[in-house]
Formats: C-alpha cells, sequence, structure tokens
C-alpha cells in the first residue's frame, strides 16, 4: 500500500520519489494536506486556528549556514561607491538579473538571481555569533552561546520534525556536516528541539575533516574535504546487515511481555524506525555519493560543504523536510584546517577570494543546477545566511569585524519570486535604510514557503502555547 | 526572561467566553437529563436585591433517590410571580425592577419550589463604580485578554493591563490615551469603546456584547456619569463560588456557577455575571461567560473563578456512562493507599488491572527501591519463596540496602543542581556524602531541608552550604536580587512544590500567588552572601574557585518595581518582626517544616510517588495550583499526614506505598482502563532513566563500565583524572558531567557529560526540575542499544556473561533462562525457549547465536522499561 503523510514524497514502504511518481503521479497531490489534526490537539491549541491548511510551494528547505558571519557587502549587497573604501576590494558584476548585481568572485551564482530573492536587511540584537536567532527567530542574547538550553524555542527543522508524522521513521530533520561548534569544541545553540524536546533534534551527521595542509595561523585557511556520515548507522564490526536483519527477526519472536494489545506498539514502531535506517536503503542512498555522476560531484565542489550540500540534495529527495548544511568551523578540531571560516577579522579579502567565495559558488550553484535538472527547484527552498554581517569598517589587519545591525540573506527555488530585493541598506551597508528585518521574519517566511502556519502554537516546557514565528512577519513581497 | 515572557501566554481560548454552552433543546435529551429528581434544592433559599443593578444567578439542584444530586438550573420553568418587580431568565438569572417583595416560581419534573425575593434600594442613584464594576466588565469582555488588549504592547494602539491587575493605568487609558477619544462622558453611544465593543465600527476583536446587554448599559452609565474613578472606596473581603465541589454524572454534563462576594463596607453582592472563568482544562470542559460550565467527555476540572484579582476554584468532575458490561471487580485493599485509589476508580467506572506477577513485582521493586535488578539467585529465591508476606520483607530488605541510599540520593542531587560549573568536583562529592548519609539513615527530611535552606560556610568541606552555591551567576548581573529571586524559585519547586516563576514579575494570571508574595519570600534570603575563595582563574573562564556562604546582617532590603523596601512575610503568613540580627532563613525553615505547613508534606510525598509511579498525584510533580487539581486529593492528604506522623522519614512512605495492591498491580491495561493514564489503574511502563538502564547493561551483560572524571582545576588544564573504583555504577556518580573536553588553543575547556547517560536523557543538573530529565524512548535511543559502541562491545566481549556460561558449558536451556533471568527476571515462555533454542542449535557459529539472543533481550520494550 502506498500511503502518502506529511510529505507527498516519503512513502511507508520506502519506495523513491521517482518510483512513487511511476506508481502514479501521487506526488500531484503534494501539499495539499495542511497540519495533521492531532498536532493542533497535541498543541493544546485551537484547532481551527492550527489546522488551517495552507498551500505551501516548498516541500523541503536546505539552508547554507555561513557560520562566523559572512560578510554579505562583499557577496550581494555591494557598495562600490561607499566612501574611504570601506566598499571594499572586489568589484560587482552583473547578473541575470538587472539591479541584482553580485561579486565578481560569485560569477555561477550570477545566473541564479533570477531564482533568488535578497532581504538586505536583516539585523538583530541577539548578540554576535549566536545562531540562535536565525534558526529560530529567538530575538533575545543568551547567557552563554556555548551552552544548549532544553528551555529555549526550537529550531525550524525541529518544528519540522515536530510535525512528521511517521514517528519514529524517517526523520524529517537533518544537521550536516557535524555537531554545531564541533569543530571548536564547542556546542552552539541554536538548530535544537528546545522546549519541544530532544526527540526532535535534528539527525546529527559526523565527519573527518581533512585538508591539504594544517593551516599556520587561523587567517591562513585550508579547504575542508571530507564527507558527513551517519552516526550509527554504521555497522558494528562482526555485523552484516544479514546478521541485523536475523536479529530483527528473532525479535518479533521474542516474548516481549509489554506486547500486546493496548502496549508496546509505540516501542515497536520506534525500534521498527530506527533499524529501518540501518537496514532500508533511504538512508544509504541518500548518503552515498561515491556513484554521484563525478561531473556533479565536481560542479558542487568536493569539498565538505560541497559534499554535505549533495547529500543535503540526495536527503530532500528522499523526503526529508529540512536539512542544514553549516559551514563549520575546524579549529581545533580535528586540528587547525580552515581557522576561523567566515569569522573573517584579519584578511577579510584575500581569504574570501582564495577560500571561501570560490568554494560558496561552486557549492551553490551546483546545488542549484542539480535541483533544477531534478526539478526539485520547484519545490525546494535554498537559504543562505549567517549569524550576522560584518563591519563597513575594515580594521588594521584587513579584516571586518562583527556587525549584526543589517546583513542580507538569500532566499532560492521554491516559493520565492526570483529577482526580487527586499530592503535596503544605506551607501555603506551599515544599517537599514529602508523596510528592517528579523531574523524572525525570516524564520516566518520560511514556515509560510514550507506551508506550515506561522501562527501555528506549540507548548513550551511549561506546556504554555507559543507561536513558532516568534513575532517574526512573512514577508510577503518576496513570495511568489 | 524569555521563560517569563511566554508565560504570560493564555491557554484559554477567547471564543470560549461568548460561546454558549449548550443545553439540548431537543424535549427527549431534556428530559433524560432531568431524570426523576425527588427533591429540588435552591441557592439561594431566599434573595435580597439591594440597589440598582443588583443580580442573582439562582442554582436549582436536583436530589435523587440514589443520592445523586443534578443541576437543573438550565432546565427548569423560571417564573416570577410578580414581572413587574423581578425579572428573571429561563436559566436562573434574577434582576431587580421595583421596589418591594415578590417570589419566585420554579418548576421541574413535576416538582416546585418558591423562592422569595425582595428588591430595597433599586431607584438608590448609585454611580457604576470603576473598580469593582467596570475593571470586571473588561476583563468579562475579554477587552483585557492576553491576546487583546491586554497583551504587554495593546492591541492596535489601545493598552490595557492583563486581566485588570492595573486598575489605575487602564484607568487612564479609557480616560486620557488616545487624546481621550476612548471615552465619552456627553455621549456615550458615540465612544471609542462602546462603538467598537459593539462592532458598530470595525474592531479586529468582534462583537464583544449587544447594545441591549447589561454590559453595554454598564458602560454607558459610567461614561455619562463622568468616568469617575472610585479608588479606595472599596475593598473586597471574601469571594466564594459555588458550588465548591461536584460530582456530575451521565447524562448530565451541565453545571451552572454562581460566585458571591463581600465587600470591607459589609455589603455582599452576587457577582456571577462580572467574574471571569476559566476552565483547567477545555479538553474536558467548557465554561461560558454566565459560569455554566459542560463536560465534553469524563474527567476532571477545576473551574477558575476571578472577580477584582482575587481567584477562587470549584472542583467537578463528570463521570460518563459505564460500559453495559461494566461491573467494579472491588478488589482487596492492602492500606490506605488502595482504599483512596480504589474509591476514585470506583467512583469513575475504571477497573484495576489485576495484580503483577511475583516476576514482575521482585524486578520492579528492586528497580524502584535500590535502581538495580535483581540477581538469578535472587529472582529465585523470592519466586520460590512460600511466605505470605514475602513481598512486604522483600521491600524492608531493599530498604535497608546500600543500593538504595546511593538511588535515592542521586534523585535529589539530581533538583539540587549539583554540577560541577556550579560546584565543581568537590562541592558535588561532599553534596553527595552529606545527603547520602542522612538518606541512609532516614533522616527526618524536615531536617534535611532545614540543614539546606539555614547553611553557611565553605562548598567542600560545609556541604549544605552548597544549596546557596548552585545558582548560576550571570556575566552581567542587572537585578540587585538575582540570588535571592533564584533561591526563592529554587525553595518553592523543591518544598513547596510549586512554580514561581511567572510570580516574579507579575501577579500570577491564574493563581492565588501574588507578586508581592514572591518578593516577599525572596527577603528571607536577602542576608545570604557569596563570595569566592583563593586566586581568580583567567577573565572569559567559568568560575572554577570554592564558594563561602556567609551572612551578612546589613545586607541592602529587596525592593520592589516601585522602590519599597520589601518585609519578609510567609505565605499565608502575617507579617512578623524579625529582629535585625536573626537569621531570616531559620523563620523560613521553622515555617516550611511545620506539621501543619500546607506545602512541604505534600509535595515531598508527591515527589516520592512520582519516583515510584512514573507520574505525580499531581502532575507534573513540582506543579501544585488550584488550576492543576490532583489525582486524588485524599491519597494525597492520607500520604501526607502518614509522613508527618512519620517524622517526615523517606522510608515508612515508601513501604507504604511499595506494599499497596495499587503499586502492585500489573503493566498491562485491561480493555477497561486502558485509556487512563492518570488514576493509577494499571502500573504505568516507561524508560529506565538513563544511569539504571547503564547499569542494568552492564549487569546483563557482566562488563562493568569504568568510569573517569577529570580533576578540579581553577587555571590552566585540569591535572589528569580520577578513576572511580571498578564496580562504581552509574547512579554513584558524584557529577553528571563527568568528561573534559580541551580546546587545543587552551581556550576552552568544558565538561560533557558520559555519552550513553546523555542520549538516555540524564539532566544537566541545571534546573530544580524533574523535567531536565528526558524520559523519552526515540531513535536515537534505540540505535544507541540497536548498534551504539556501548553495547556493542559489550556483547562480543570475550569474557562476558556470555563467555562465562558457555566455559562452564551449561546446556543451552540453562544459559538461555540465566540470561532471562538477569535481565528480565523471569524464563522465558516455552514457545521461545524452544523457537530460540532451536535457532541456537540452527546456527554454525554457537556463540555468535548467543549474541544474537542477548542481543534481542537488550532491546526489548521488557528490558528498557520499568514497568
Amino acid at each position: 500500500m502506498i500511503r502518502i503523510l506529511g510529505s507527498s514524497r516519503r512513502t511507508r514502504d520506502g519506495l523513491t520519489r521517482r518510483e512513487t511518481l511511476r506508481a502514479g503521479g501521487l506526488s500531484m497531490l503534494g501539499g495539499m494536506f495542511g497540519l495533521p489534526q492531532q498536532i493542533a490537539a497535541a498543541a493544546g491549541t485551537n484547532a481551527a486556528e492550527n489546522g488551517r491548511k495552507r498551500p505551501g510551494k516548498a516541500k523541503s528547505v536546505i539552508m547554507l549556514y555561513l557560520l562566523g558571519g559572512a560578510p554579505t557587502q562583499d557577496m550581494f549587497d555591494m557598495k562600490p561607491d561607499a566612501p574611504d573604501g570601506l566598499g571594499g576590494e572586489f568589484n560587482p558584476i552583473a547578473s541575470n538579473v538587472p539591479g541584482m548585481d553580485v561579486c565578481e568572485l560569485l560569477p555561477k551564482h550570477a545566473k541564479w538571481m533570477n531564482q533568488s530573492a535578497i532581504v538586505r536587511t536583516v539585523n538583530h540584537k541577539a548578540g554576535c555569533h549566536n545562531p540562535m536567532a536565525s534558526w529560530t527567530g529567538y530575538p533575545e542574547p543568551l547567557p552563554s552561546i556555548g551552552v544548549v538550553q532544553d528551555n529555549l524555542p526550537p529550531s525550524m527543522g525541529s518544528v519540522c520534525e515536530y510535525l512528521n508524522t511517521e514517528q519514529g521513521g524517517f526523520p524529517d530533520y537533518v544537521h550536516l556536516p557535524c555537531l554545531l561548534g564541533w569543530g571548536q569544541h564547542i556546542r552552539r545553540a541554536g538548530p535544537y528541539g528546545g522546549f519541544l524536546g530532544r526527540q526532535y533534534d535534528p539527525l546529527f551527521t559526523e565527519c573527518s575533516p581533512t585538508a591539504a595542509k594544517v593551516s599556520t595561523s587561523q587567517y591562513d585557511p585550508q579547504v575542508v574535504l571530507g564527507t558527513p556520515r551517519l552516526p550509527n548507522a554504521r555497522l558494528p564490526e562482526g555485523i552484516t546487515l544479514d546478521r541485523l536483519k536475523k536479529r530483527q527477526e528473532l525479535t518479533r519472536q521474542f516474548d516481549d511481555a509489554l506486547r500486546g494489545p493496548g502496549i508496546g506498539e509505540e516501542f515497536d514502531r520506534v525500534q521498527e524506525g530506527a533499524l529501518s535506517l540501518l537496514t532500508s536503503n533511504r538512508i544509504r542512498n541518500a548518503f552515498d555519493i561515491e556513484n554521484v555522476d563525478p561531473k556533479v560531484r565536481d560542479n558542487y565542489g568536493r569539498t565538505l560543504f560541497g559534499s554535505s550540500a549533495l547529500i543535503a540534495r540526495q536527503l530532500v529527495e528522499e523526503g526529508v523536510r529540512f536539512v542544514n548544511v553549516t559551514w563549520d568551523i575546524f579549529a581545533t578540531r580535528p586540528a587547525l584546517l580552515d581557522g576561523v571560516g567566515w569569522d573573517t577579522h584579519s584578511r577579510n579579502f584575500p581569504i574570501l577570494k582564495d577560500v571561501l567565495l570560490p568554494n560558496y559558488d561552486d557549492t551553490f550553484s551546483g546545488l542549484m543546477d542539480d535541483l533544477s535538472e531534478r526539478g526539485l527547484l520547484d519545490e525546494t527552498l535554498v537559504v543562505v545566511m549567517s549569524d550576522m554581517g560584518r563591519t563597513p569598517k575594515i580594521n588594521k589587519s584587513g579584516g571586518r569585524d562583527h556587525w549584526t545591525f543589517c546583513y542580507s540573506v538569500l532566499m532560492a527555488g521554491a516559493g520565492i519570486q526570483g529577482g526580487t530585493i527586499y530592503g535596503a541598506s544605506d551607501n555603506q551597508a551599515a544599517y537599514v535604510k529602508d523596510a528592517p528585518v528579523s531574523p524572525a521574519d525570516i524564520c516566518a517566511t520560511i514556515y509560510e514557503c514550507l506551508g506550515i502556519d506561522p501562527d501555528m502554537q506549540i507548548p513550551d516546557s511549561a506546556g504554555q502555547p507559543v507561536r513558532i514565528r516568534m513575532g517574526g512577519r512573512v514577508i510577503n513581497e518576496i513570495l511568489s | 526572561m524569555f521563560r517569563t515572557a511566554l508565560l504570560a501566554f493564555s491557554v484559554f481560548t477567547l471564543n470560549g467566553h461568548f460561546l454558549q454552552a449548550e443545553i439540548p433543546a431537543d424535549p427527549g435529551a431534556r428530559l433524560s437529563a432531568i431524570g426523576e429528581p425527588v427533591a429540588l434544592e435552591v441557592e439561594p433559599a431566599s434573595i435580597t436585591l439591594a440597589g440598582p443593578r443588583a443580580s442573582q444567578q439562582v442554582l436549582l439542584t436536583g436530589r435523587y433517590a440514589d443520592g445523586s444530586v443534578r443541576d437543573l438550573t438550565s432546565f427548569s420553568e423560571w417564573k416570577s410571580a410578580d414581572a413587574e418587580l423581578v425579572d428573571v431568565t429561563s436559566d436562573g438569572f434574577v434582576s431587580g425592577l421595583r421596589d418591594g417583595a415578590s417570589h419566585l416560581e420554579i418548576r421541574v419534573a413535576g416538582l416546585a419550589a418558591q423562592v422569595p425575593v425582595a428588591v430595597t434600594d433599586s431607584n438608590l442613584p448609585q454611580p457604576v463604580s470603576f473598580r469593582r464594576e467596570l475593571m470586571p466588565l473588561l476583563s468579562v469582555a475579554g477587552c483585557s485578554d492576553i491576546r487583546c488588549h491586554g497583551a504587554p504592547s495593546g492591541k492596535n494602539e489601545f493598552r490595557l493591563s492583563l486581566w485588570g491587575f492595573d486598575p489605575d493605568l487602564d484607568f487612564r487609558q479609557l480616560t486620557h490615551d488616545g487624546l481621550g477619544r476612548r471615552t465619552n462622558s456627553l455621549d456615550p453611544d458615540s465612544s471609542l469603546i462602546l462603538s467598537k465593543a459593539l462592532m458598530r465600527i470595525p474592531h479586529a476583536g468582534g462583537l464583544r456584547f449587544t447594545p441591549d446587554s447589561p454590559y453595554a448599559a454598564l458602560m454607558r452609565s459610567w461614561q455619562s456619569e463622568g468616568l469617575r474613578d472610585d479608588v479606595g472606596k472599596v475593598s473586597l473581603q471574601t469571594l466564594t463560588a459555588s458550588p465548591a465541589r461536584r460530582v456530575l454524572q451521565a447524562p448530565a454534563r451541565w453545571q451552572q456557577l454562581s460566585v458571591r462576594a463581600t465587600f470591607d463596607d459589609g455589603r455582599s453582592a452576587d457577582v456571577t455575571r462580572l467574574t471571569t472563568f476559566f476552565s483547567s482544562d477545555i479538553a474536558i470542559a467548557d465554561v461560558d461567560r454566565t459560569g455554566r460550565v459542560e463536560f465534553k467527555r469524563q474527567g476532571e476540572v477545576a473551574i477558575l473563578c476571578r472577580f477584582l484579582g482575587r481567584m477562587e476554584s470549584v472542583r467537578l468532575m463528570y463521570i460518563a456512562k459505564a460500559a453495559s458490561d461494566y461491573q467494579w471487580p472491588d478488589p482487596p485493599t492492602n492500606n490506605d493507599v488502595d482504599t483512596h485509589v480504589f474509591a476514585k476508580l470506583k467512583m469513575l467506572n475504571i477497573p484495576p488491572s489485576p495484580l503483577c506477577s511475583d516476576e514482575q513485582f521482585v524486578r520492579r521493586v528492586s528497580l524502584d527501591l535500590c535502581g538495580i535488578l535483581p540477581t538469578p539467585d535472587e529472582v529465585r529465591e523470592f519466586v520460590a519463596s512460600t511466605q505470605s508476606d514475602k513481598r512486604a520483607r522483600l521491600i524492608d530488605q531493599l530498604l535497608e540496602r546500600p543500593e538504595y541510599a546511593d538511588f535515592w540520593t542521586k534523585k535529589w542531587m539530581d533538583v539540587l543542581r549539583a554540577s560541577r560549573d556550579s560546584i565543581q568536583l568537590a562541592g558535588a562529592q561532599a553534596y553527595q556524602k552529606w545527603l547520602r548519609d542522612r538518606i541512609e539513615a532516614d533522616e527526618s527530611f524536615a531536617s534535611i531541608a532545614e540543614s539546606l535552606l539555614t547553611s553557611t560556610g565553605q562548598s567542600y568541606s560545609d556541604a549544605p552550604a552548597n544549596f546557596f552555591c548552585v545558582p548560576p551567576t550571570p556575566t552581567a548581573i542587572t537585578d540587585p536580587a538575582y540570588l535571592q529571586k533564584d533561591l526563592t524559585e529554587a525553595t518553592a519547586q523543591l518544598f513547596l512544590g510549586i512554580r514561581l516563576q511567572c510570580v516574579r514579575c507579575h501577579d500570577h494570571p491564574y493563581e492565588k500567588w501574588k507578586h508581592a508574595d514572591y518578593l516577599a519570600l525572596a527577603a528571607h534570603f536577602t542576608q545570604v552572601t557569596r563570595s569566592r575563595l583563593g586566586k581568580a582563574g583567567p577573565s572569559g573562564r567559568p568560575e572554577r574557585r570554592q564558594i563561602e556562604i556567609a551572612l551578612d546582617f546589613k545586607a541592602p532590603e529587596i525592593k520592589n518595581e516601585s522602590g519599597e523596601t520589601i518585609v519578609p512575610r510567609l505565605p499565608g503568613e502575617s507579617v512578623a518582626d524579625v529582629p535585625a540580627d536573626q537569621d531570616r532563613r531559620q523563620r523560613l525553615a521553622k515555617w516550611l517544616t511545620r506539621k501543619d505547613n500546607p506545602f512541604f508534606a505534600k509535595a515531598l510525598v508527591n515527589r516520592t510517588w512520582f519516583h515510584l509511579h512514573g507520574r505525580g498525584i499531581v502532575e507534573p510533580v513540582d506543579d501544585f495550583r488550584d488550576s492543576n487539581p490532583s489525582a486524588n486529593d485524599e491519597l494525597l492528604e492520607s500520604l501526607a499526614a502518614d509522613f508527618v506522623q512519620n517524622g517526615f522519614r523517606l522510608k515508612p512512605l515508601i513501604r507504604t506505598i511499595a506494599n499497596s495492591r495499587t503499586y502492585q498491580l500489573s503493566p498491562v491495561p485491561t480493555p477497561g482502563n486502558q485509556s487512563d493514564d492518570r488514576y493509577f489503574s494499571h502500573m504505568s511502563s516507561r524508560p529506565l532513566s538513563a544511569e539504571v538502564l547503564l547499569d542494568a547493561v552492564c549487569h546483563v551483560t557482566g562488563i562493568p563500565e569504568v568510569f573517569e572524571i577529570t580533576n578540579d582545576y581553577t587555571i590552566g588544564l585540569p591535572e589528569g583524572s580520577i578513576t572511580l573504583p571498578a564496580g562504581t555504577r552509574a547512579v554513584q556518580l558524584p557529577v553528571t558531567d563527568t568528561e573534559t573536553l580541551i580546546n587545543t588553543m587552551g581556550k576552552y575547556v568544558r565538561y560533557e557529560p558520559h555519552p550513553f547517560l546523555r542520549t538516555f536523557g540524564q539532566p544537566s543538573r541545571t534546573q530544580t526540575c524533574e523535567c531536565d530529565r528526558e524520559q523519552h524512548f526515540g531513535r536515537k535511543q534505540a540505535l544507541e542499544l540497536i548498534i551504539g559502541q556501548m553495547t556493542a562491545n559489550r556483547l562480543t566481549s570475550k569474557d562476558n556473561r556470555l563467555g562465562r556460561l558457555l566455559a562452564e558449558q551449561k546446556s543451552d536451556a540453562e544459559i538461555l533462562n540465566e540470561l532471562y533471568l538477569c535481565a528480565l527476571s523471569r524464563v522465558p515462555s516455552e514457545a521461545s525457549a524452544k523457537s530460540l533454542s532451536e535457532y541456537v542449535a540452527g546456527s554454525a557459529d554457537k556463540r555468535q547465536a548467543w549474541e544474537d539472543i542477548l542481543w534481542t533481550i537488550l532491546n526489548s520494550q521488557e528490558f528498557i522499561y520499568q514497568h
């Protein structure tokens, strides 16, 4: 039986999307399923309000997260005429949308601006290097950005996982390539389930990044290579898939005293879901990039970021609703590889030119090409964002420092009115000139694209209902 | 803070107020709801309506032959004997029209009743009271609701105080805000508030009441009388809601409430229509604006009635019809626990499950009391014993084992916030040892609480002083009373069973607790000072030094938002003079541990019950409040009384609970109690806690875990680590954050929990809340046991239990029995024994086959769960 669940591409018996299409074009039903009724009941709120059906355009989101604070004035909000050289060292080039110029180091990117919207006025007061704001919309500073607190709001992906109707089964939220901050021995707040509970944390992958050589200094970054892998998805030594299936068979024969009418069903579902991650091909296929056409791999770039984005595309194809692809910073673990990531306090321009922008350009356009070729771009939203922006002022070391007062976020693909610019920054991209946008507004917009009512209420740790929009407003102006 | 802001959101739907609880119109349904009453009872028995606008909600109750009662208020014929004098609606709402005496005639089901009515002063000029009438009206009509103008920033530029807790503000807002256009004393009907409320001009909040309603009349009169405030004129003395408690039975799903207020000028008046009602659980019952409750399904609710900032609650229960073949099984009772639990179950037509087997019991009670699995020998001996009191004997034996003290110490350390980040390993070890000694000796919990609350000294040596060391130090202190407030909330949550976090900023919107009560309680901690000993570590790192707690009798007092000094006062007590050189905490501790303290014993009893049943009698376990009714008041009171009687000792309490039949019920639900997860009709099955699970995996595989804990350090890097003695169990760990992660650049050092324990929800010990522990079995947890290193390595280890049994050349049946007894405290069923033995016999590699079987056992719900 083919059962259409929350995502039209996910079917209970593990058929892939293409198979489903062959099975009768069922994905045409996609997006018509509103929020399941029981969610509204679970949140203890007004079912009529919560269950409002929405025609979401995007079925999935791939979030390209540039940790450290990307200098968006050197990328999509260039100010060549800024006074005193604050505009930076790079020149803008024309994109395929008049007036939407991008940096000369993003030539491939330039070809996708007709599918992209740029919000140029994102700003927040949540403090530096605080990814909570961008992943959850929570506007306040944290006591410590290196501590994951369970009483804070959930990330957008966790909300998707919360709405995942296939209990214990295939995940709806994956975070690549490692725990956020792992490369610096920090557990950074942000992409977690928060007060919804840890069961809505993303499925985190692990990685063993490498580089051509260990950097000599933080500001002499290397290109980070590697491939994310799933923890506990590799069978331990001596356990073949056959043996695991045998064990699963034994489990079914086992005389569990807690199995019977009205008892034990949920446990079995959870366990089978976990086992299916190991035994079904879906997750393995999604993580297998060895068999991908080498040209496609080259397109993404054979970096850790590139292979993460490729896996993200495969996960989305398998029906995962929210995938974070983070450009993490590997400064202390496994060694000093890419130093500061996007946190370019020194040598901003050489680092952007040699490492960050070309690799980002490859991965972004590789992903967009791939999504487009597979017909997934009209159902996948791609978001590019950072925890903050960088100062207009260039410091003594040629770097740009922390800046939360104005920066850009790019959204492309499903649900987005391509070729739009929202808001305007001043002549040095320092402050908002027109139409300020908060991270919560971005979150609300992403929810809207996904067909999740931004007004949906979820219970906080005290059981009180909270709206997932966190006070954010949907930016309808950039939606198609 | 964020948490507080979130707490301000309302759970109650605004629409609920405006909806009318639906009384059936169909005559057949009405007749069935009325039934055959044998007598009628009217409340009040006589009515006096004094003054203009005086009204009375009359309640009509039918008495039935079987002793039950039904509310017939909305099902009766109401007639005023003199319609010129008195008006009465079809649901018993009476208003006076002209001075004089008359009576009401009420008829239902062939019975009749009469109520005398006296109307006086109906023409007395009496201006509308802003405080006593208009403010409640704004709340009843929903204007000052959190989602409307009561939101912190108001709505559409019109802001009122939430539920009217600040009448001064609201008066200003109504009369002066928006250039005074909201109100109009010359032409009230053109005022903005009335035009909006009546939807004469667009209003996002919709129609709040109709033009001919008493609400509209009030709003009109108050304006035409000159927009006057009557500050300080009256204050509320008492508020009574009726009926205070009632049990409704199908098909009678409705209950009208009435609310009466007395004021300090001696007047008493019915204020039902000026009272704002809330249901504690709208999934079970709704209440409309007139105070009529309608149940949707079987269950219990508290209906909160708020008038002039005062909150009273009534408790209502509705029992649906039992299935036709239902019969109360009348199980025997072992003690008072059963008497109360079964009384409630009987009332609710929920049959309890049968008694659990001996095998289930020995596993359950060993895990619950000591956190360990019984050995195969212990199981065999217990099951074989023919003593009639063998369960009671086992309980007594377990309570004397050292594992009991380890386990119950850990439970308390979890909520006493014994984390490394706050008190270091040295502090945590001292704290753990101190508490363990007391729990082992079964010292009075009153004296433990007293020692904690009144301690001073250095955190590594004066163990109880750690109670004052654990609150985090915020990087930038903006609130000078931060420590006092944290300690107040911790004390309330741990020892009063109350969450005061909401009250930190404002009066509790649904509770009796006031912001002023909170501050007055916090004032007991003003003398506490904390200082760090020794040389400071590098800046930018967490503080890792010993802390000294002392008293400063000259410490500045806490001030409220208006800058007034707060005088210490205990909940429910009047202000007492405390000499300046007296430790105020002593006073708090004395009050807390008094035998008649209304909170302490109940809070502790409930927490203990929670540990043994997986669910509190009040749930969440530390959230006692009127709007969160307990599952069984009598049970809670009886256990609390016993607890006090037994000198606040845990062991007698645990003994009583564990010896009850209720505790010994089967975890398997029957068709009749399957949907019950509240009244203890069967034992709840739940995942083992992280530490107990790890210990159990070690026990069954026979490969203990070796725990290493990094040493304390102040500066630089930690100097090595200590390895805990072989055989140390996870429940004995002094801290949950054992492993130290060191940033190679030497800039950042942090602690991490044991990965297996963290996966299974071990708390971070940063909160005084049991909710910090995440007891959840999901994909991540399942995977950890399916292929995680912690179990995989133990399965394949050559000298594990399998290795030993195989080396001893035991038969397949013996090995299988041993594994089952170890993990599940039972032998396999015949069918399983057969199929599993065949599996082994049919496998080429016998050892591998046994690993598969042990894997299956470790991945069974029966093993992973307590039941």
